[in-house]
């Protein structure tokens, strides 16, 4: 079911070496410098570092489909048996995982860092709580929220991408203008989206509150940060998750029955 | 063995030449087993179809006979292999005669020729 | 019998360009058919739509009483006149990745395929000359025992060596119940191989028959018919 992910990361290897051996060198090379530039600096390098990681990642999020759809490879992963629902789900699959992989080893600099400043400096994030500490008070419905919120919202800006790729490469048939359709359907589609948001919050503008911290552990000040939560628009949920899901079917289909080699 | 066949003919009609010649040259000796026609097709790079029919033509007219499971086979009928070879023979001097009669020579001539050339050849 | 191919008033328009205008075909099973027609009658682009990786714009294609889709590219092996792997393969990975893929993959008669076309298993598809690629596209797509196999032009631009390698993997590879589709612009190479021959023009089917019969009755080669049909 999932064997289109395995050659597609086993193309991407290399890639991946290069990539990590690059986030291990700057970081080490920012170790070199820890008593030389303020600790503010650095960990704002880090970040630096993270976010272009993160950067080329989402570039070859989208390369791994838009390839496959504008080479010649298209045509040996399209004459294979394998339905459009299939071949879209591996896509996605493999791109969560490099995500993964990459964000984990940008997590683990990071927290790296973050604990080296705790314990050098009093820190310089405005948070005086300890780091790990910080973790465990925030309540589990919250991480489980936020993590499943940011899991839907990557794959519909996955999804939306690909559907611009796969609209433009469908209807467009000047070879010229198929990157420019292709951002113009993206630019479309995400202002529709945002648009079908706000219509139904409007509509329905019932909420429920999300406690962020975890109220059980007593060492938690109900005064320090967010205290009492935030209101999260049902509708909202909803929609976001049927976005995706229509996204997914609708670029599915397209690839299926519609995609002119 | 490349064969370089004529194209303007059908193919099947020169692979029936090619065996009967080989039983008249006794290299296809009677009841010697003929190639398949995977192998023959192989070996000749024509369509495996084309094979059949020509193998199904000798069949048909008694140079051959199949045996099922084992193949095809030359006939054990030394009669029928002196009656290609006259068939064979027929033909080449036909079109010779016809050959020399269309440049002008007459019968005497023509006779006077081959005699001449078979000696040398001798 | 019904056809293992059967295509009815095929039409299909693109860049405004009608490149097929009504094409009807016929393939049987266990027949080697040759599609023949010069560069832009519309081979390409039909042998596109029974790979199921082009749609029609109006007419009907089955392919074992299938329309193009799932059902047929699991029966249909199709050899592409372009470089299609991925880019990052060894030869041994597009093995792997046909035996992954394709459950009717024979990866034995891939590797003796492959030591009968000289192909190093390491080496890199990208660093493969023409010849080579062909050799290796061939090996990989016969490899598999599907029912239909079309092949687009598979004597291109190799040598004469070469050639006959393609020439006896084709016929070695034939069953009396698979049938195989070949485009070619190369006629006398090839049109040994031919049970039947369709001849291309400008996106119909001009003339068609058997390769024996068109000889009897034309008396003439395929290579000369073609000269003929398409002077």
């Amino acid at each position: 079911m999932f064997k289109l992910v395995k050659y597609d990361l086993q193309g991407y290897f290399k890639d991946f070496l290069i990539m990590i051996s690059a986030i291990v060198i700057l970081n080490v090379a920012l170790f070199t410098r820890v008593n030389v530039w303020s600790s503010g600096s650095i960990l704002a390098l880090n970040m630096a570092i993270g976010f272009a990681a993160e950067i080329i990642v989402v570039i070859w999020n989208v390369k791994l489909f838009s390839r496959d759809i504008r080479e010649d490879t298209s045509i040996l992963l399209f004459t294979l048996p394998k339905s459009g629902k299939n071949i879209l789900m591996n896509k996605i699959v493999t791109a969560l995982i490099q995500m993964v992989i990459v964000q984990f080893v940008i997590f683990i600099f990071t927290a790296m860092w973050i604990q080296i400043f705790k314990v050098v400096q009093g820190g310089i994030i405005d948070i005086k709580i300890p780091f790990f500490q910080f973790i465990k008070s925030v309540s589990p419905k919250f991480a489980l929220f936020t993590f499943l919120a940011i899991l839907v919202i990557y794959i519909t800006f996955l999804l939306t991408i690909y559907i611009s790729i796969t609209l433009s490469k469908v209807a467009i048939k000047n070879r010229k203008f198929g990157n420019l359709g292709s951002f113009a359907i993206f630019v479309i589609l995400c202002i529709t989206q945002g648009k079908i948001d706000e219509l139904f919050s409007e509509i329905f503008p019932q909420t429920f509150k999300l406690n962020i911290l975890n109220l059980d552990i007593p060492s938690v000040n109900p005064n320090n940060i967010v205290a009492n939560g935030i209101d999260i628009n049902i509708a909202s949920i909803f929609v976001s998750v049927a976005v995706l899901i229509l996204l997914f079917y609708a670029t599915a289909y397209l690839l299926e029955n519609k995609l002119d080699l | 063995m490349d064969v370089e066949f004529d194209s303007n003919i059908p193919i099947y009609m020169q692979i029936i030449d090619i065996v009967k010649r080989k039983i008249v040259k006794e290299e296809l000796k009677p009841g010697d087993k003929l190639l398949s026609v995977r192998e023959m097709s192989s070996k000749l790079k024509v369509n495996p179809n084309t094979i059949q029919r020509a193998y199904q033509e000798l069949e048909r007219n008694d140079i051959t006979y199949k045996q099922r499971g084992m193949g095809t086979f030359v006939k054990e009928d030394i009669s029928m292999v002196k009656k290609l070879k006259e068939e064979m023979a027929q033909n080449i001097i036909y079109s010779f005669i016809m050959g020399m009669k269309e440049l002008g020579f007459s019968s005497d001539e023509i006779i006077k020729i081959v005699e001449e050339k078979v000696q040398e050849g001798k | 019998m019904e056809p293992l191919l059967k295509s009815t008033d095929l039409k299909k328009i693109y860049f405004r360009k009608q490149a097929l205008d009504g094409l009807n075909l016929e393939i049987q099973k266990g027949k080697i058919t040759g599609l023949l027609g010069p560069n832009g009658s519309g081979k390409t682009t039909f042998l596109k739509i029974a790979a199921g990786i082009l749609k029609q714009s109006s007419g009907e294609i089955l392919i074992n009483g299938n329309k193009p889709g799932t059902k047929t590219k699991a029966e249909v092996s199709y050899l592409p006149d372009k470089d299609y792997l991925f880019k990052w393969m060894r030869i041994q990975d597009a093995v792997n990745f046909f035996k992954d893929m394709y459950t009717d993959f024979d990866e034995d008669k891939a590797q003796d395929m492959l030591k009968f076309m000289n192909l190093d298993p390491d080496s890199k598809v990208k660093t493969l000359s023409k010849g080579m690629s062909e050799k290796l596209y061939l090996s990989l797509v016969l490899s598999r025992k599907a029912k239909l196999y079309i092949l687009d032009e598979p004597l291109g631009g190799v040598d004469p060596t070469t050639r006959e390698k393609i020439l006896d993997a084709i016929l070695e590879n034939y069953t009396e119940n698979s049938s195989v589709l070949i485009t070619t612009h190369l006629v006398s190479d090839i049109e040994r191989l031919f049970d039947d021959v369709a001849f291309i023009s400008e996106g119909k089917i001009v003339l068609f028959g058997n390769a024996e019969e068109l000889r009897n009755e034309r008396k003439m080669s395929i290579d000369e018919l073609y000269r003929e049909v398409f002077k």
